[in-house]
């Protein structure tokens, strides 16, 4: 759910940049070269799998993967949030310049809650999949709808959660496909960022 | 290539960056509805459009693919808080920003915006994923396009939704492992081509009279149309 330019007063831009710049900032800091180059690679291939449309139940949907991002990147995924949600500002117009802040702020919520609930261990692992999907659609949705009531804007936004839910579902279902996979092939992948990549391919 | 080069074409990305946010920035904060404000905004909007010589069909493709979102927004505040010309007055502001920021994206290519944001004090992290984004993003859509293919040429029966989305899950899991193993690759051939951690600056650019003078113009434009 981006929100696009214009719709939030300027004010709460500046104020959701002053958040987020900070947020962006730690969730970076003492990133090494090549753990860097390892979360534009990852982010690239999000990115890039978020722009297939898949036909599905008589619609194309398309996932965000802000669950699995939370899982792969888990702190450094707010950098990664921020660099994507930049890149489609810049190339499609989605979301937008001055409500970046806003949105960054909402959807690193998403990623970051995601990849705590991944990291918890409460559970059986494709569960925990599922509600980190689940969780990376339905936080930044019912964060838009808290943010929009403050601005007074009214509770219409409340009504669209509903239908967040179920995109959130499809996306947990895929989050936990795409988590089960990688289990069966690199389980290291699942838990490498942001501490133990410098052990792994790195640092030459 | 254009065979003439446009007007704007030469601006400095930063200062045609910071010009853009501050005229949209004037817009955006625009405290009531005034028609002779919004339509003076519109008219100036245009203008640009054809100082920098962008693109119509793109800048309009823009505009009206960020339509929905607006408009949906527009209508739940003009029937539930604010009323009709609070509606109208926040699709319309909302409408010029965003044909604003088109005429920037449409007539500056991405990787210029992004080193001038960069040198504005971007994190330096953000700033390195957004350079590997750039390059990254298209090659591995490209190759997904690929595994896609594969799939389908040796697939023969339709799926059904519940397997459609397990099958999705497993290419994207593949593309993702792909971008793993190919990021140490990458870092490596980095390393053997002399990367020394830091990124190499665009080329370097200075903001000169012709800059100045675009911004004030445009800056006082917006002033001007807002206190009409």
């Amino acid at each position: 759910m981006h929100i696009a330019d214009g719709i939030v007063p300027v004010a709460w831009c500046g104020a959701a940049y002053l958040l987020a710049a900070p947020a962006v900032y730690l969730s970076g800091r003492k990133a090494e070269p090549p753990e860097i180059v390892k979360m534009g690679l990852v982010a690239s291939s999000l990115f890039a799998v978020s722009l297939v449309h898949i036909p599905f139940a008589g619609t194309a949907i398309h996932v965000g993967l802000l669950g699995l991002a939370g899982i792969l990147l888990s702190a450094r995924s707010a950098v990664v949030v921020f660099a994507a949600l930049l890149l489609q500002a810049l190339l499609f117009q989605h979301g937008g310049l001055l409500a970046l802040g806003v949105n960054t702020l909402n959807m690193s919520a998403g990623a970051l809650a995601a990849g705590w609930l991944w990291r918890v261990q409460a559970g059986p692992a494709g569960f925990r999949a599922f509600a980190a999907g689940f969780a990376g659609v339905i936080l930044p949705a019912i964060a838009v709808a808290v943010e929009f009531m403050l601005v007074g804007y009214g509770k219409g936004f409340w009504a669209l959660t509903g239908l967040y839910a179920a995109v959130a579902a499809v996306e947990g279902i895929m989050t936990s496909a795409i988590v089960s996979f990688l289990a069966r092939t690199k389980p290291s992948v699942l838990s490498a960022l942001p501490k133990r990549v410098r052990h792994e391919g790195g640092g030459a | 290539m254009r065979a003439v080069a446009p007007a704007g074409a030469a601006m400095e990305p930063a200062a045609k960056l910071a010009g853009f946010v501050a005229c949209a920035i004037v817009v955006a904060t625009t405290p009531e509805w005034k028609p002779a404000s919004l339509a003076a905004y519109a008219a100036l909007a245009v203008a640009l459009l054809v100082w920098f010589a962008a693109p119509v069909r793109l800048v309009l493709k823009r505009v009206l693919a960020a339509a929905p979102v607006v408009l949906l927004t527009a209508t739940m505040l003009a029937y539930q808080a604010g009323g009709m010309r609070a509606g109208l007055l926040m699709a319309a502001k909302a409408g010029i920003v965003i044909f604003l920021f088109a005429i920037l994206t449409a007539t500056t290519p991405v990787s210029e915006l992004l080193a001038a944001m960069r040198r504005l004090g971007m994190p330096a992290a953000a700033g390195s994923v957004l350079a590997l984004m750039e390059r990254y993003v298209r090659l591995l859509g490209e190759e997904l396009g690929r595994m896609h293919r594969a799939r389908a040429s040796r697939t023969t029966r339709q799926l059904g939704a519940a397997h459609r989305l397990r099958s999705e899950g497993h290419l994207a899991g593949a593309l993702l492992l792909r971008s793993w193993n190919r990021s140490d690759r990458v870092y490596q051939a980095m390393l053997a081509r002399g990367f020394t951690g830091d990124w190499p600056a665009a080329k370097r650019t200075a903001w000169g009279m012709r800059e100045l003078t675009v911004l004030a113009a445009m800056l006082a434009g917006y002033a001007a149309a807002r206190w009409i």
